[in-house]
């Protein structure tokens, strides 16, 4: 079984999704000072979270069936990318050398899987 | 804080668990959801619950469900795992799960694993071990005696 580009694209986008909604998770969680299921469940910021996330898992499920487990699985390691990035231009959270060096790392593993693709 | 042990297991299970739900999303992506719907309203709940296991429709919409709820449970155990664990030794160990999904595609799926596509795991778990350093209070001191250092930081 070939892997189809479209669906190598869908899961960088499911990726992405996902990473967003760890933002919004985290904006949410930072707002909430006591937890309380209430105020966790009628936050904004948690119920954006909640969407993006469903998205992601949904337009990943629709890329699965158009590749390799083994291949697509793989991209979704791109999520650490997106949230490392996110990190640092919205919430000014600092780069350092393991993460650097970890962004890296897993850029050069998936464009060695997506040659095998 | 030093990883406690229960962490290390609870960690490995969350792997196991996670790549199990990637085994049950890949059974259930074989059916496009509008046909699972369609088979559904076309017949009633009895008939649906009494064939839930037997038609093959059905069963792909089950393993769905299956890898979906492995997934929330993988990602709750992680949750629990870094409450008494450090980054650094917690995320490579999570970051398991991509070994085990490889295992899983080849034995399962027969996908052909070559010598890139381990090349390439290798890399990940090995860039994930260095965001979860990074991301740890290790990492993050060492950042802070370069500084006292006085040594320029690159970016």
């Amino acid at each position: 079984m070939k892997t189809e580009l479209s669906a190598i694209i869908i899961v960088f986008l499911s990726s992405f999704l996902g990473a967003a909604g760890q933002y919004y998770f985290k904006k949410g969680a930072d707002a909430i000072a006591k937890i309380s299921l209430i105020k966790i469940l009628f936050n904004k910021n948690i119920i954006t979270a909640v969407i993006l996330y469903l998205s992601g898992s949904v337009a990943y499920i629709i890329a699965l069936p158009r590749g390799e487990l083994s291949v697509l699985y793989p991209i979704v390691a791109s999520n650490f990318i997106w949230v490392v990035l996110i990190a640092k231009i919205k919430l000014k959270e600092r780069l350092n050398f393991g993460k650097v060096t970890g962004l890296v790392l897993i850029i050069a593993g998936i464009i060695l899987i997506g040659f095998t693709a | 804080m030093k990883t406690h042990w229960s962490s290390i297991v609870l960690i490995i299970f969350a792997s196991l668990i996670g790549a199990g739900g990637q085994f049950f999303f890949k059974l259930g992506s074989k059916v496009p959801p509008s046909i699972i719907i369609s088979e559904i309203s076309s017949r009633n709940i009895v008939s649906t619950l009494s064939s839930l296991f037997v038609n093959p429709v059905l069963r792909s919409g089950i393993n769905t469900i299956l890898g979906l709820l492995l997934y929330g449970i993988g990602a709750l155990l992680l949750i629990f795992a870094l409450r008494k664990g450090e980054l650094s030794v917690i995320y490579p160990l999570f970051a398991g799960s991509y070994v085990w999904v490889s295992l899983i595609s080849a034995y399962y799926f027969g996908e052909e694993i070559n010598i890139m596509k381990w090349g390439g795991i290798a890399l990940i778990v090995t860039g994930i071990s260095f965001i979860g350093y990074g991301s740890s209070k290790l990492g993050e001191d060492k950042e802070k005696v370069i500084e006292r250092l006085g040594i320029p930081e690159e970016q």
